[in-house]
């Protein structure tokens, strides 16, 4: 997490935002930082910010997805209440991966989750489709909807290959 | 104890428990298709609910939230909805033939609450 001591300027809802998380898909027209804009032409922000009375911080987004996903290492069999799996070791590391190599292209993830198989799903969007990455011990999915949530595409890959998904997102 | 089976109407409500952790919730305060996908262990494959009409209203579940969906939108996309009583859970209700479409427009339409 970096710190952002600057002259804030916001415009939302939230007229002055303090003691709030403003996740990366937080509406906004503006929030610039010393100069530099931090919300995209779809009225996004382009980072995760924590803002307290007297600091604005830009929470790295692939540090706390990644946190996020170690922390299903904790879940127990059943931890929902429906007979789940926990998550396996290997979506856990997998899920990093992908994480980890989609953040170095730019990409974010949204939230991840864990699935009741004991694989791990990986939400994201971008300005045209929503996508969500399943992952198993044996396979990456990845389902790519459109704006009215039906399923456009389903493409299935091994593992090994998280580091060509980028290339079927758009 | 209850064995009789219920008919589930379009307008009856349906529940599935979420777990406060790890967080299903996203920004925008609608759940992940996650949420609705399906368990492996659950009869048939099907998606383990409740029905809301077998519950009385105000009970909470420790650490969970509870999704309310309207039975007639599973059903809008073709998807068996059945009340299957367990000899432990009389309101347990299925959720059948769901896939990741059907789970992510389900999802969409949750409202999700502290309570019953």
């Amino acid at each position: 997490m970096s710190y952002l001591n600057a002259d804030i300027v916001c415009y939302s809802t939230v007229e002055r935002p303090r003691n709030i998380f403003m996740p990366i898909t937080t509406k906004l027209n503006t929030l610039k930082v010393k100069g530099k804009n931090y919300v995209n032409t779809q009225n996004n922000l382009t980072s995760s910010f924590e803002c307290t009375n007297t600091k604005i911080s830009i929470i790295d987004a692939s540090d706390r997805i990644i946190s996020q996903i170690e922390s299903f290492s904790n879940l127990t069999n059943n931890w929902d209440g429906y007979h789940s799996d926990k998550p396996t070791p290997k979506a856990i590391l997998v899920s990093i991966f992908i994480a980890n190599y989609l953040s170095e292209k730019g990409i974010s993830i949204d939230l991840p989750y864990p699935l009741s198989d004991g694989g791990i799903q990986l939400d994201l969007s971008t300005e045209k489709f929503q996508y969500e990455i399943e992952v198993r011990d044996n396979q990456i999915k990845l389902l790519r909807f459109d704006s009215r949530d039906e399923l456009v595409i389903s493409n299935i890959f091994e593992p090994e290959q998280y580091d060509i998904l980028d290339k079927h997102i758009a | 104890m209850r064995t009789e089976v219920l008919e589930i109407f379009e307008h009856d409500i349906l529940i599935r428990l979420i777990t406060n952790q790890p967080n299903f919730l996203k920004a925008d305060g609608t759940v992940t298709s996650a949420v609705f996908k399906k368990t492996r262990h659950d009869v048939d494959l099907a998606v383990s609910v409740k029905l809301e009409k077998l519950i009385e209203q105000g009970t909470t579940y420790l650490d969970k939230k509870v999704g309310k969906i309207k039975a007639e939108i599973p059903m809008s996309l073709d998807c068996r909805c059945q009340h299957t009583p367990k000899e432990e859970d009389y309101p347990h209700a299925s959720i059948f033939d769901m896939t990741d479409s059907k789970a992510k427009k389900i999802a969409k339409s949750c409202q999700v609450f502290d309570s019953v």
